[in-house]
């Protein structure tokens, strides 16, 4: 521990004085981004060393790191840095929903499904529920607001409720592959967070043709064309349909061709990545489609794949968290604090309720069913991706509301991996994956004889 | 779907395509089976790529996209400089006959001066101005690309003339890279880049110290993290962000970033590390990637109807072919007696290594605001300069086969049933192979 803060502030050292040959408002493209990656990489990854010696995740490691080198607090990673970030930022969420959808295989799964479809549909539902009637019950009480209908206040609930049930695949993800975890507790976590993720994406395309409609066009000013839904529909079809091909040219060349595959699935999530802007694909549904396909339907298996990437996910995640964590919008936090713990508050409960309930109906073993709950706690990427379209597609309110739910989400992402990992230990999962891994292998580490040597 | 989004689908896809199939172990192997580098088996087409589809008419390479590959380009300069840094391994030298050491640094300043001197006149012919010494900054960058040689086959060479002058060949070959380096740092210290924003004002020494000190203190840094790795997959991440972190940094300052990062991997190959050669194995997996974005990206500034690119690379060529000759026949004079004649040796360290690519391109990211037409045309220069090398080192093989005339000491073929013992009795077998000059 005492190591890892000691490097931590050599890095953090370096990194600033390097800053300072620049005007704090300054930066090169290319070495500021590369200045950034580099210092999040090392730094999250001595935070998390400090945070396992806590008995904390290394993934809320990686994200406090990211908040608290970002633009928010010591700013040294400027919002421009983040910005040339995104592309490796997009990589790593593909890489990442590649592994969740390699991992879930359907016929495995299928005695199960009736269990992870009641939970899921309970636990989402009470949680909407729950969350649409505190936020109707709030909002009136938020200034956003005063000048609102009923029907529009109603409308903000329902927009604002749909984005925070959104779960994490990918902080599931991270803490599955952090702890070495595998067992009931986490194939059904991972599973309900993958589909009910899916469930919400299609929900919001909904929940904001309503808002459309409450709203009068020249309120709901914004830029995406006469219809979201319809652009969603596109981004949501066209992303799946290119995660499907995506999978398929990938089970191709390892069949085909078999060398170099982590080199390859790189390439071709950098490629997906780069278009996928100017597509509006979004690269976790792609990654998704493209790991379900190559575990249910191609001939290749989702864990050659996931074996292949290994070497690049314990980089991609300490670089993808860390720079959520940068994106954390603490001043927004701070300024609706009251309102986003009790809305945190409200999501948790109505989880909770409602996935116990689901279980129970289900008759899911007790031990897992008590436990389910705390892996649909997290979010991340996808929530805040919501929000941020929520900022941008309804003017002037969605700013404002946009900020009530980052504020939320900002406890979920801080708590939830904490509580997921602790449901886990206690349900003894982890370090249960033993399979020939990167893990167990040594490092280029000197030995004792080298230091004798030395010495 | 709109057709510019369709190009750039196609065209990055078909560049994957591409890269993935010449970055297969065969290819490479089919290199070394006709002594060729990567600059002739990869380079062209990949250039010609990057030039198409920079084209406004093909519109694949925008501004937006290079712009989004730039931390790529950034982290690829600094993985090279830790591998070129890796090769320099102060137990190894130590082990090296000491009069290989004139070889090294003959076989590199000498072509250096030669080119710096030709292509500077090529320069100013050319009418680049002599305010604030541009034509020599240019002549300076080129000469530091002409220094490294590519690597050779040691298998190929063996037979050619024999174990031993192989292995010597092979070892001027990895150090010589960092000759080329040094000059580049110099060239860096010397020439900085004017930037008004920025908050230091220091004199050359002092940027000399930095350079020397932060290569020193990364690579400190990324051997304590390395140390202190748990697992590969911990090192791999960490390795990768102290790559990042040092070309992060020392682009920052408008440093050289293969050279501060090759600083940082020469300390760190002279640090006590169990297994330096996997780490060195884990870098130069990826070297071939990098060569080809790096490849790719350059194209996008190639302009091969410029004349005064091919002007430069023939005045590259030349003045670094001669130059490698003439430190061969120096270095015949002044080296161990094994190594093979002057010829031999000079067509051995001809080939133009691809790490002249990383000098070039490094410096051209430097320097990428003054004059950006001559920086293209240096790009040119080494680029097309590497592949007509390679053909003039063709041609100079094929004279000397015809010729059948070379002076190399004809090395031992087979080892002889034991003689007598001679007053020199603890003398080890001797190997011998027939050059095949002589043969």
């Amino acid at each position: 521990m005492i190591r890892a803060a000691l490097v931590l502030a050599l890095v953090a050292g370096i990194s600033f004085a390097a800053r300072s040959f620049l005007p704090a408002d300054a930066t090169i493209t290319g070495s500021g981004a590369a200045l950034a990656f580099g210092f999040l990489l090392i730094a999250a990854m001595q935070t998390g060393h400090i945070f396992h010696d806590l008995r904390l995740p290394h993934l809320t490691g990686f994200i406090l790191c990211g908040a608290l080198f970002g633009p928010e607090v010591l700013r040294l990673i400027t919002p421009s840095m983040l910005g040339d970030l995104t592309l490796v930022k997009k990589v790593a969420v593909g890489l990442i929903a590649l592994n969740a959808g390699c991992e879930l295989n359907f016929a495995r799964l299928r005695p199960k499904i009736r269990s992870i479809g009641l939970v899921s549909i309970f636990g989402l539902l009470t949680e909407f529920v729950l969350l649409f009637g505190f936020f109707s019950f709030v909002l009136g009480r938020i200034e956003f607001t005063a000048g609102m209908t009923s029907a529009q206040r109603l409308t903000v609930a329902l927009i604002c409720s749909t984005v925070l049930s959104a779960l994490s695949p990918a902080v599931v993800m991270g803490i599955l592959k952090e702890t070495r975890a595998v067992g009931p507790l986490s194939e059904m976590c991972l599973s309900i967070v993958v589909l009910a993720d899916l469930a919400v994406v299609v929900a919001f395309s909904f929940t904001e043709s309503v808002a459309r409609a409450v709203f009068p066009p020249d309120v709901a000013a914004n830029g995406a064309g006469p219809s979201i839904f319809g652009a969603l529909a596109v981004h949501i079809f066209g992303s799946i349909a290119t995660g499907i091909a995506v999978g398929l040219v990938s089970a191709l060349y390892i069949r085909r061709v078999g060398q170099r595959i982590g080199l390859f699935v790189f390439a071709v999530l950098f490629v997906v990545a780069e278009i996928g802007g100017a597509l509006h694909l979004d690269p976790l549904l792609v990654g998704l489609s493209a790991g379900l396909f190559l575990e249910n339907i191609s001939p290749v298996s989702g864990h050659e794949v996931i074996h292949e990437t290994e070497v690049a996910a314990m980089p991609t995640f300490a670089v993808f968290f860390a720079v959520v964590g940068a994106e954390v919008h603490l001043h927004a936090f701070f300024t609706v604090a009251p309102y986003a713990a009790l809305a945190a508050l409200t999501r948790a409960t109505g989880i909770f309720a409602g996935a116990r309930f689901g279980a129970r109906v289900a008759k899911v073993d007790p031990e897992v069913a008590a436990r389910v709950p705390f892996g649909m706690f997290p979010q991340a990427g996808v929530a805040i991706g919501l929000a941020n379209l929520v900022a941008t597609s309804f003017k002037p309110w969605g700013e404002a509301a946009s900020t009530l739910i980052l504020g939320t989400i900002v406890i979920n992402e801080m708590l939830g991996p904490v509580l997921f990992r602790m449901a886990l230990a206690r349900a003894g999962e982890i370090g249960k994956k033993r399979e020939g891994s990167l893990l167990d292998l040594p490092a280029h580490a000197p030995t004792p004889e080298a230091d004798v040597e030395t010495t | 779907m709109h057709p510019d989004r369709l190009r750039i689908i196609v065209g990055l896809a078909s560049a994957l395509g591409l890269a993935v199939l010449l970055a297969q172990p065969k290819v490479k192997a089919l290199e070394q089976r006709f002594g060729v580098t990567v600059l002739i088996s990869a380079g062209v087409p990949f250039l010609a790529m990057g030039a198409i589809f920079s084209l406004d008419s093909v519109g694949i390479l925008t501004p937006e996209v290079l712009i989004d590959l730039k931390p790529a380009f950034e982290f690829g300069l600094g993985w090279v400089g830790f591998v070129v840094g890796l090769h320099f391994d102060v137990r190894k030298l130590d082990a090296l006959p000491a009069s290989l050491g004139p070889v090294i640094v003959l076989e590199s300043v000498v072509p250096m001066l030669t080119t710096a001197g030709l292509c500077a006149i090529a320069l100013l012919a050319m009418g680049v101005p002599w305010e604030r010494n541009a034509f020599a900054r240019d002549a300076l960058v080129l000469a530091a690309c002409a220094a490294p040689s590519a690597p050779i086959s040691i298998e190929a060479w063996e037979r050619r003339v024999g174990r031993k002058a192989a292995r010597m060949i092979d070892e001027v070959t990895s150090i010589d890279e960092v000759t080329g380096l040094a000059l580049l740092g110099v060239v860096a210290i010397l020439f900085r880049p004017e930037n008004v924003a920025t908050r230091w004002v220091l004199p050359s020494p002092a940027w000399l110290l930095l350079t020397l000190g932060l290569g020193g203190v990364l690579g400190i840094l990324t051997y304590v993290l390395l140390r202190g790795a748990r697992n590969a997959a911990e090192e791999l991440t960490l390795l990768l962000g102290a790559v990042a972190l040092s070309a992060g940094v020392a682009g920052y300052l408008a440093l050289s970033v293969p050279v501060v990062c090759a600083i940082a991997g020469a300390l760190l190959a002279n640090l006590p590390i169990r297994d330096l050669e996997g780490l060195k194995k884990t870098l130069l997996d990826v070297e071939r990637p990098i060569y080809l974005i790096f490849l790719l990206v350059v194209g996008a500034t190639w302009r091969p109807l410029e004349w005064q690119g091919w002007v430069l690379a023939t005045a590259f060529v030349l003045a670094r072919v001669a130059g490698k000759r003439l430190g061969a026949i120096w270095s015949k004079r002044v080296g161990p007696k094994e190594l093979p004649s002057a010829r031999m040796l000079a067509i051995a360290l001809a080939p133009q290594s691809p790490s002249s690519i990383v000098l070039m391109v490094s410096a051209a990211t430097l320097y990428h605001g003054y004059g950006p037409e001559r920086v293209r045309w240096a790009i040119n220069a080494v680029l097309i300069g590497g592949v007509l090398t390679e053909v003039v080192v063709r041609i100079l093989e094929w004279r000397r086969r015809r010729t059948g005339v070379d002076l190399t000491p004809i090395p031992p073929t087979r080892v002889h049933a034991p003689e007598p013992p001679k007053p020199l009795a603890d003398e080890a077998p001797v190997i011998t192979t027939t050059p095949e000059g002589n043969a």
